[in-house]
């Protein structure tokens, strides 16, 4: 839906409500209206969120300016409903409403930009990076979205939505330096224009970010001597170790510049997005804090958009879409069985390339010409060319040790859905859909939805929801194999079904959301480890030629029962902004193996609270803003004993404001500090049949930020 | 409506019965469409203000012409649809001296000419308020609307 229909809605809604109005001194209902978010990814229309037929968050461009956020994950931790992120030394863990899927990397979440899907076409994880300055909001939608959207969406969407000329009509420039040392530098500009009688736009803005990771000291903990070589285990690439792993890591370092660029002009809509980040790559099995060990990744994505009005009831879209991934992991390992050397050090260089094109059609059928009873169809087809390519090298002179192992898939997937929405009376709100996902991999997939809303009284919202999504396998998870990892037998795709019940409640510009859900995943595709009794049988059976380590199953379930709210509004005229958002759930993962146990890295209770004044004038914003957690079941072994991280608690304390005199020139700071001195993300290596001790990811406790930023 | 209610002079002007014009291009496809859900939402509402409300739907025509119907039907509010932008200058000159509030779907219209308006920003509804355009036909805002509101003067 255009914009200008938008806002045609909004001067509706806004009339609907002109009969509460008492006294028209007072603005609060008003400001009510005006803090209520304007969301479009739940159902592809334009529509309030207390509308929307699913639970759904807008972080504004505002927040992350004044609360110095420089990603969309710590934007998520710090101001969204619904979220945890760990950082763990394999990547970001995301979490929702409690459920932290092992290694995920962002995996059963979908993340899009200005609805272009950016979740790496190889592995399916959130590897993207943004220039953080030209979002204008960030739309997420909470819950299984499969329904429009296909695979990954099963635990949220995240629809990161840019900046338009009105917001950035002037070029601005900016600096955030980060103790670390680390910096952070962009640029933002919009500009209109005319050509060809139709009027255009066109916002850019890049970002390089750079930091040294302040030192972490890791526990020492003493492996003793390698059976197979009868010498002290190496975690070096000193030719011979003392069997000690642990330390103070200071080689651990981030590099990561991205650009943006959409424009606009008539009635088509132009998307450019790439990224590059560099970044040292600590998982196992590489030797400790080793310079050597990297992981690469870049992507350029494309998204040419047309659409269209073509009569009072028909409005239809088609959209091109291009992406272009590489991943590059180069790790260091002095350990054997990969590494054969007695004294050297190996080089295990795993490169993947994707290419994803597709075609998506929709069109949005207003039978009555109001909005009341609208269909939506579309279909969307995409075909993925993958590469991938691992070598073992002696490190000291890059000759191969170990023969080259590669992949080649090319994977076709459609999708095919359809939505009806239907608003019999101005209390009572219908939606139900469903998407048609065909893989060759797997039988077709169906992600139902249905949800209907009530209007109980004025200002109020009452939801109930049934939604299904699945994941599919990456073509990472599905078709990677080397000789010690045999290729997935029958993989499914992951499922989840979750069932909500929320109520919503405005009071001027004060909003109230209470709500709980019932969320049952299945068929979750995890490494398994193999046993020795498994790997000989694995063998005698003719799968392999030598006994495997690790193969991709669908090994677990989970299943997840909560609640969540939030509180937020603003008082003196907008000046004083508050919000908290808290989520608590229980969630147990069952495995053949292991029975029914609580899920790791998926804490009971989390949430995060900020508010904020605007002292006005010339004066400086005052904010604080938290993340917190309770003590979390941490990531572990299979057969280890569950252990606990500590509860976390995240404070930062920030300013911003206009620089006096100098009224183009503004600042931000912040200081920040986290109680616990670990995450729940275990971290080490697994050596031979020696059980792990509980290594927990240390955290980087204090983080100061200081920027500057100058519109032209 | 919730922002005309803000409107010092819309008692006097209404004379009892809040009268909207609703002005669409009629060839445009989206300003159908946008005409379409806005009738409706105000099919919704009893009364706007304590006042019964009327609507009517206009099929622009020249801003001359539109003025004469606005005089003549005694319209207290004149709400234009998408895509009629490039008659926004004629329709200011038009309006010019009337009595009557007069409103865009399109964000842009309101520096060109017209009263009131609304633009998104940050995924939240704004409100955005021609106050010169404003006074030149005897729309009297209160404060506290303009302390919330985007005003370009």
């Amino acid at each position: 839906m255009k914009k200008s229909l938008l806002t045609a809605l909004a001067f509706g809604t806004a009339m609907s409500l002109a009969a509460g109005i008492a006294n028209a001194g007072d603005t609060s209902e008003l400001e009510g209206l005006l803090n209520e978010s304007v969301v479009s990814t739940a159902s592809h229309t334009q529509e309030t969120g207390s509308t929307a037929p699913a639970t759904s968050v807008t972080v504004t461009a505002e927040e992350l300016k004044l609360y110095g956020v420089i990603n969309v994950f710590e934007a998520l931790r710090y101001l969204s409903l619904g979220f945890t992120t760990i950082d763990a030394p394999h990547g970001s863990d995301i979490g929702v409403r409690g459920v932290a899927l092992p290694f995920n990397v962002g995996r059963q979440v979908l993340w899009m930009l200005n609805g272009h899907v950016l979740n790496d076409s190889y592995l399916g994880q959130a590897l993207f990076s943004l220039p953080i300055d030209v979002i204008d909001h960030i739309e997420v939608v909470l819950g299984p979205g499969s329904v429009l959207y296909g695979s990954n969406a099963m635990q949220a969407v995240v629809n990161v939505i840019t900046k338009d000329t009105k917001s950035l009509s002037a070029p601005k420039v900016g600096l955030d330096a980060i103790d670390g040392p680390g910096l952070r530098l962009w640029a933002a500009t919009g500009h209109d224009f005319e050509l060809f009688g139709s009027r255009g736009t066109v916002v850019a803005g890049i970002q390089h970010f750079q930091w040294r990771v302040p030192d972490l000291e890791y526990p020492r903990v003493d492996f003793g001597i390698d059976r197979s070589t009868r010498a002290p285990y190496r975690f070096t690439s000193a030719p011979v170790g003392d069997g000690i792993w642990g330390g103070r890591a200071t080689h651990q370092t981030r590099f990561n510049p991205s650009a943006v660029v959409t424009a606009t002009l008539g009635d088509f809509r132009l998307g450019l997005q790439g990224d590059l980040s560099r970044q040292t790559h600590q998982i196992d099995p590489a030797n400790f804090d080793e310079p050597g060990s990297r992981i690469i990744t870049r992507a350029m994505r494309f998204d040419l958009q047309h659409r269209r009005q073509i009569s009072r009831i028909v409005d239809v879209s088609e959209r091109v879409y291009v992406d272009f991934n590489d991943n590059r992991t180069g790790i260091r390992t002095s350990r054997p069985p990969i590494c054969t050397l007695r004294n050297g050090t190996c080089a295990v260089d795993a490169i993947s390339e994707s290419t994803l094109v597709g075609l998506e059609l929709q069109g949005r059928f207003d039978w009555l010409g109001n909005g009341t009873f609208a269909t939506l169809l579309g279909v969307n087809g995409s075909t993925r060319h993958a590469r991938q390519q691992q070598d073992v090298l002696d490190a000291s002179n890059d000759q191969p040790l170990i023969l080259s192992s590669t992949l080649r898939r090319d994977l076709p997937i459609v999708g095919a859905y359809a939505q009806q929405t239907w608003d019999p009376l101005s209390w009572l709100g219908l939606n139900a859909g469903a998407r048609l996902d065909y893989d060759e991999r797997f039988p077709a997939v169906v992600s139902p939805r249905e949800a209907i809303r009530f209007r109980p009284w004025a200002g109020s919202a009452l939801k109930l929801i049934h939604s299904e999504a699945f994941r599919a396998p990456s073509i990472y998870e599905s078709e990677f194999t080397v000789a010690v990892i045999p290729k997935p037998e029958n993989l499914k795709p992951e499922r989840v079904r979750s069932f909500e019940a929320s109520f919503e409640q405005r009071l001027g510009a004060h909003r109230l959301l209470f709500g709980a859900f019932t969320t049952r995943y299945r068929d979750l595709i995890e490494f398994h480890a193999f046993t020795a009794t498994e790997a000989a049988a694995f063998v005698a059976s003719g799968r392999a030629l030598i006994p495997p380590i690790f193969q991709h199953q669908n090994l677990s379930s989970v299943e997840s029962n909560g609640f969540n709210g939030a509180v937020d509004g603003s008082l003196g005229v907008g000046r004083l902004k508050y919000a908290l958002n808290l989520t608590s759930g229980v969630t147990r993962v069952t495995t053949a193996a292991e029975g029914t146990r609580p899920l790791a890295a998926s804490p009971t209770l989390f949430g995060n609270a900020h508010v904020s004044y605007d002292l006005g004038r010339k004066l400086p914003t005052l904010g604080v803003v938290t993340s917190f957690y309770s003590q979390t079941p941490a990531v572990r072994p299979p057969g280890a004993a569950t252990y606990y991280a500590p509860a976390q608690l995240d404070l930062r304390f920030v300013l911003a404001g206009p620089v006096p005199y100098v009224p183009q020139l503004s600042y931000r700071g912040y200081v920040s500090y986290s109680f616990a001195e670990r995450t729940p993300a275990m971290f080490g290596p697994k050596v031979g049949d020696v059980t792990m001790p509980p290594i927990l990811s240390p955290v980087d406790q204090l983080r100061l930020l200081l920027g500057v930023s100058y519109e032209f | 409506m919730k922002v005309v209610v803000y409107d010092r002079n819309l008692r006097e002007r209404a004379a009892g019965v809040v009268r909207i014009l609703v002005v669409v291009r009629g060839d445009d496809p989206a300003s159908l469409a946008a005409a379409g859900n806005v009738e409706h939402r105000l099919s919704t509402i009893d009364k706007i203000a304590g006042m019964a409300h009327q609507r009517e739907r206009v099929v622009f025509t020249s801003a001359k012409d539109l003025a004469t119907r606005v005089r003549e039907r005694r319209a207290s509010c004149v709400y234009l649809m998408p895509g009629l932008s490039s008659e926004v200058e004629n329709i200011r000159e038009a309006l010019t001296g009337g009595d009557v509030i007069s409103v865009s779907a399109i964000p842009e219209d309101v520096a060109r000419g017209l009263v009131l308006g609304f633009d998104q920003a940050s995924g939240k509804p704004k409100i955005l308020v021609n106050l010169t355009q404003a006074q030149k036909q005897h729309v009297n805002l209160t404060a506290d609307l303009l302390r919330i509101a985007t005003v370009i003067r």
